[in-house]
């Protein structure tokens, strides 16, 4: 299933939203990449800077205030950071496409649903406006709203078909790239299974590389190869969906795993994890996560944690693991 | 929607009814009336009091009232007390002169105010934000005869390419009335265009067209202003609604021989007919742009035009009786 | 940082705010004005200009278009009597009689004899060659129908309602007798009341009927509130008109209306504003026509009700003003004080001087205390204004009054409000304005009747006596005598105070001419032409 095409490297992206007061740190130096046909989760809470680098992809960081220190991003070939602004309108919407978090006010109010899709193919393909506009509905087919309803306006929707749609004008021209960015966070539990299977389908059937943005493993557990773990702008663990769900190696993401309720024990307590995501306008110089962490020792307070390869594929970012034998608790330990 | 349409125009009704007994009270409370401006200095007392007679001036005001809307129930404004016209004449005598001069100025101040609004909106912060909006609050700073009178000197004196006044050069005499008239407008709208379009240009649907490979411009102009109409076209319908009650002081100084200067003359002459007949149809012309108003909304935004068709209660009584300010 | 500049901002626009409320400054009050005019014993008003003749070889411009600063609203000549209207009538009607400016004689016009025996019988020949706009021959019958309409009308009534009976001798005679006798008769027959109309036209219902004349000028085309316009009448019985057509364009604002002159759009400008008269003499393509207005501008004086009907109090307000610092301040100096309460062009006028209040605060005092009033005892005193020369004249009577006693309180209202309330007698005493004819009996409207014009509604037994007397009188020098008789009666008991009469203008192209100034400002523009330069 995999062929080696890249459809997507990241190396070294870093971005900042400079205020008038203050700098937020949104995203520091990260850096992955993704093939053909894979999906990778990019997890983490919230603030942790995944909307940011989505939106660094498209080149849709709202500038000012935001800004891209630095890195490079290839998406299909391009360079994201360096195309003119002509061929960056082309890129977008037929190469790579987002779905956005909130269904409600992704949607244009004025016009029609048909119309909204079939704009984005109007745009990228070279068929009549007729034509285009039959494409769009079938696109609504396809995400199962009766193409009657093409000529009816977002109002008119609930929320799980708003994201229907919003997922038709995003796979409408076919894109190589689609960035879900927590695409289910706003929908009820049961229609969220309704838009996942979706996804996957179209997935399926169009060989289409998804980056998953998400906080719930669940849904990383239901849909992805890989996974990236992002904490306070950085990916702090990252491997396929095995090494990081059964050979935990970092610290937080057994945080993470931890705070989940256990439906087998239903007695026992909530282990969340204390404190709060640090400022990002005023990050500690050591490793972020050293204030909430059982494992962190003195060193972890100054020094930058980076990210050390266990086996070709897991990565983790944690100096603790410098010591021989050191482990956290959950996750078998790799051979 | 045709409900809606008609519930409407029926509402005109007591509002008309609520202005012509408004109007018609006021003028009486002032000092004089007609037969003192008509009777010659020289007349006596008694000739004076014939006058009135003859008028029918010395009845009750109450009484005078309920015989003017006795016939005006039937179509008919009344002859004025000065001039042997009827009122419908001398109103539509100067009528089309006035909305002619109202449409060019709104016209003026939408083309103008528009592109400088956006621009304020997507500069903004800038300088260019700042000197958008101080060229638009310059025109409303500026009281209307002054630069009239200013524009005049300028343009028909010193360069000679305009005339000073007067309606009878067709387009040309057109020009600086409707500046002059324009750049009060201006202020309003820019600012109201400015605002609607940072409020839309905030919006996450923006993004997604973005998204979508849509081209900034197009981003612009299509999808983020047709959400921004909605108070634009409210201020526009406002301004439109007033045209009508004339612009009185650009009136009187480029001489334009329109329904304000009329209103005016006639209020200084004490001619109660011509007055309340002209503010009657003022208001009339007044509501039936505010409804044509409340009907583009709903071809602009799709969610009002559901509420209309609904039969559920609109969420804040709208205004029809918002009496046109003569400026 | 901009919080504190956005809190900068604010003080500084709070206080520039209240900057602009400093206290109103006084007028600073008169001291001796710096130039004292001596009392003048003769008037400097002086007649009218003659209408410069037309040169004799000169292209003539074919149409010639007037701004002036009122409206018309109407055609009928027996239904308005004021400025504007009078252009008009002037220009398209013809009256019995003319009157010279210049001679102040009589002259024929339509009628070319008229005599009187009684002064109350009057009788009239005809010309035998006037023909209206319509092609229809004028003949007495139109005379006497004209008149007889105007019993009921608005601003003829006054004059036709004394005509007893209208007889026609034959088409070109015919006699007028008065239901008294009334020696000024003739020259009412020359004002614009006076117009004769076509009865065939008017009473065929033709379009406009009320607009046919016979003059030398007919109506072509109007607008109420707009334009009137006027083309030549090629088959007037006398001097055929100069130019081809005659425009008067209703332009009320005065700066417009000057700068339309300025821009060429207009030939003659009617009543330019008097601040920016500098505009048409640094300009060498116009000029200004000058002419002293007969328009008395008075403080009139409730003599029926209120304060005013004490005359020590009224004596004390006529000698505690100023006359000399109201002409020089609110005039510029453009205007001549009035040597006693009656018009220097009109029949019978003393010459000023002996009935004329010099202005002497001792002499105002006096009579103040005679009725206990003083400094410590001070006197409020209502003044009715409307705007303009009205207003500052009351704002200047006030600084100077104080001193004695006299607080000023200023009632300002509109032209219709101000006349309203006048003619009521709502008032204590009121600033306004009346023209005079030449005719000696014009004054009686000022001084003596129930009409709205006098408005100190004052009915001295005296003065009453006297000009229904003078009315009569067929002797010229017992006539006079009584004129003058009345005006010592006006000066001993203070009904008005008559302040002056003024300068007025209007600015012309160069070349413009023929205009015949009234001091009553009902110009004729007649013979009106614009020689090419």
């Amino acid at each position: 299933m995999m062929s080696n095409e890249e459809v997507l490297k990241v190396e070294n992206l870093t971005v900042y939203y400079e205020l008038e007061e203050e700098t937020v740190k949104a995203v520091n130096d990260i850096s992955f990449s993704l093939h053909k046909g894979e999906t990778i989760g990019l997890v983490g809470e919230t603030g942790a800077g995944k909307t940011t680098t989505a939106l660094a992809l498209l080149r849709l960081v709202p500038d000012p205030p935001g800004v891209i220190k630095s890195g490079k991003i290839t998406v299909c070939g391009n360079d994201m950071l360096e195309v003119p602004v002509q061929k960056l309108e082309e890129i977008r919407g037929k190469d790579i496409a987002m779905i956005f978090q909130d269904p409600m006010t992704s949607l244009n109010p004025v016009f029609t649903v048909a119309e909204q899709i079939a704009e984005s193919i109007e745009i990228h393909e070279k068929v009549t406006k007729h034509e285009a506009y039959e494409k769009a509905l079938e696109m609504l087919e396809m995400v199962g709203i009766p193409r009657e309803r093409g000529g009816e306006y977002p109002h008119q929707f609930s929320g799980g078909m708003k994201q229907r749609v919003v997922i038709a004008i995003a796979l409408a021209c076919q894109p190589q790239l689609l960035i879900a960015d927590e695409p289910t966070t706003a929908l009820d539990v049961t229609i969220q299974a309704q838009v996942l299977d979706l996804i996957k389908n179209l997935k399926d059937k169009q060989g289409t590389s998804v980056i998953m943005i998400t906080h719930d493993l669940g849904i990383v557990a239901e849909t992805c190869d890989k996974v990236a773990v992002m904490y306070a702008g950085r990916i702090v663990e990252t491997g396929n969906l095995d090494d990081v769900f059964n050979y935990t190696l970092h610290p937080y993401t057994e945080g993470l795993f931890n705070s989940l309720p256990n439906i087998n024990d239903r007695k026992a307590e909530l282990k969340p994890i204390h404190g709060l995501m640090p400022d990002p306008t005023n990050l500690p110089a050591g490793c972020a996560f050293e204030p909430r962490c059982e494992y962190a020792c003195e060193a972890c307070k100054t020094q930058q944690p980076e990210l050390v390869s266990f086996t070709d594929t897991h990565k983790a970012a944690c100096l603790r693991y410098a010591e021989p034998g050191f482990h956290v608790a959950r996750g078998k330990k790799h051979e | 929607m045709h409900r809606y349409v008609l519930k409407r125009i029926i509402l005109l009704i007591p509002v008309l009814l609520g202005v012509s007994m408004l109007v018609y009270c006021i003028l009486d409370l002032a000092p004089g009336d007609a037969a003192d401006i008509l009777a010659p200095d020289d007349a006596t007392l008694e000739e004076k009091e014939a006058l009135r007679e003859e008028l029918g001036l010395n009845r009750p005001v109450l009484v005078r009232y309920f015989e003017y809307m006795w016939k005006l129930l039937h179509g008919d404004l009344g002859e004025s007390y000065l001039s042997p016209v009827s009122v419908w004449s001398a109103f539509t005598q100067k009528a089309p002169n006035t909305l002619k001069l109202g449409l060019a100025s709104v016209i003026f101040a939408v083309g103008t105010s528009l592109p400088l609004g956006i621009y304020a909106a997507r500069h903004r912060g800038s300088w260019k934000d700042a000197i958008s909006m101080i060229l638009a609050i310059l025109g409303l700073s500026m009281p209307n005869f002054w630069l009239g009178l200013l524009l005049m000197l300028l343009f028909a004196l010193r360069l000679g390419w305009l005339p000073s006044g007067g309606a009878d050069m067709g387009l040309r005499s057109l020009i600086l009335p409707t500046i002059t008239i324009g750049t009060g407008m201006m202020a309003t709208l820019t600012r109201t265009t400015r605002s609607s379009m940072l409020d839309v240009i905030r919006q996450d649907y923006l993004r997604t067209a973005r998204a979508k490979g849509v081209t900034e411009e197009v981003v612009i102009k299509k999808h983020a202003l047709k959400n921004a109409l909605i108070p634009i076209i409210t201020i526009i319908g406002t301004m439109l609604g007033g045209i009508l009650g004339g612009a009185t002081l650009t009136e009187s100084v480029f001489s334009w021989p329109g329904v304000g200067r009329l209103i005016i003359d006639s209020l200084n002459g004490r001619d109660t007919p011509v007055v309340t007949g002209c503010i009657i149809m003022t208001t009339m012309f007044f509501s039936v742009v505010l409804l044509a108003v409340d009907l583009i909304y709903a071809f602009v935004d799709p969610r009002i035009k559901a509420q209309y068709a609904s039969k559920s209660k609109k969420g804040g009584e709208k205004k029809d009786g918002e009496k046109a300010a003569t400026a | 940082m901009k919080k504190a500049l956005a809190m900068l901002l604010c003080v500084l626009l709070v206080v520039s705010l209240l900057a602009g409320c400093g206290s109103k400054t006084e007028p600073a009050p008169s001291t001796t004005p710096a130039e004292t005019k001596p009392a003048e014993t003769t008037p400097a008003q002086t007649t009218p200009a003659a209408p410069t003749p037309a040169p004799a070889e000169a292209k003539f411009k074919d149409d010639i278009i007037i701004g002036i600063g009122g409206k018309i609203i109407d055609i009928d000549p027996q239904e308005n009597s004021n400025t504007q209207h009078n252009y008009y009538f002037r220009c398209v009607f013809d009256t019995p009689l003319d009157f010279n400016n210049q001679t102040s004689e009589l002259e024929p016009n339509v009628c070319t004899e008229w005599s009187t025996e009684d002064g109350k019988t009057w009788n009239f020949t005809l010309r035998d060659d006037v023909y209206f706009h319509n092609g229809e021959k004028m003949t007495a019958n139109d005379v006497k129908w004209t008149f007889e309409r105007g019993k009921d009308s608005s601003s003829s009534s006054s004059l036709c309602k004394p005509m007893e009976e209208i007889t026609v001798i034959d088409d070109t005679h015919f006699s007028i007798t008065l239901a008294s006798v009334n020696v000024d008769f003739p020259y009412m027959l020359t004002l614009p009341t006076a117009s004769i109309l076509c009865q065939k036209a008017v009473e065929g219902g033709e379009k406009d009927a009320l607009g046919i004349g016979s003059g030398p000028w007919v109506l072509d085309s109007y607008e109420f509130g707009d334009f009137l316009k006027m083309t030549r009448n090629d088959n007037f019985w006398g001097e055929k008109a100069k130019a081809k057509s005659l425009t008067l364009r209703y332009m009320p604002e005065a700066s417009a209306r000057l700068i339309a002159l300025e821009n060429g759009e207009i030939d003659v400008c009617a009543d330019p504003d008097s601040n920016e008269l500098s505009h048409v003499t640094s300009n060498d393509k116009l000029e200004l026509q000058t002419y002293t207005s007969s328009s008395i501008q008075y403080l009139a004086f409730n003599c029926e009700k209120g304060i005013f009907t004490n005359e020590n109090l009224r004596l004390a307000m006529c000698y505690g003003i100023d006359r000399d610092e109201l002409v020089d301040v609110v005039f510029n100096g453009r205007a001549t004080k009035c040597g006693s309460t009656w018009g220097w062009n009109e029949y019978g006028y003393n010459g000023g001087g002996i009935t004329e209040y010099t202005y002497d605060a001792e002499k105002a005092a006096e009579y103040l205390a005679k009725e206990g009033y003083g400094p410590n005892n001070p006197l409020t005193v209502h003044c009715a204004v409307s705007a303009g020369t009205r207003k500052s004249m009351g704002e200047l009577i006030q600084s100077q009054l104080k001193p004695l006693g006299i607080n000023i309180v200023i009632d300002e209202y509109d032209t219709a409000g101000l006349s309203t309330m006048t003619t009521a007698g709502d008032h204590e005493c009121a600033f306004y304005g009346c023209g005079t004819n030449v005719f000696g009996d014009d004054i009686t409207r000022l001084i003596d009747s129930n009409t709205g014009v006098n408005k100190s509604h004052l009915h001295d037994p005296q003065v009453h006596e006297l000009m229904d007397a003078a009315r009569q009188e067929l002797d010229d020098a017992k006539r006079t005598q009584m004129y003058h008789d009345v005006q010592q009666r006006l000066f001993d008991i203070g009904a008005y105070l008559p302040v002056c009469t003024a300068e007025a203008d209007f600015a012309v192209k160069k070349g413009i001419g023929g205009i015949d100034y009234y001091p009553t400002s009902h110009h004729d523009f007649s013979e009106i032409y614009f020689a090419e330069q």
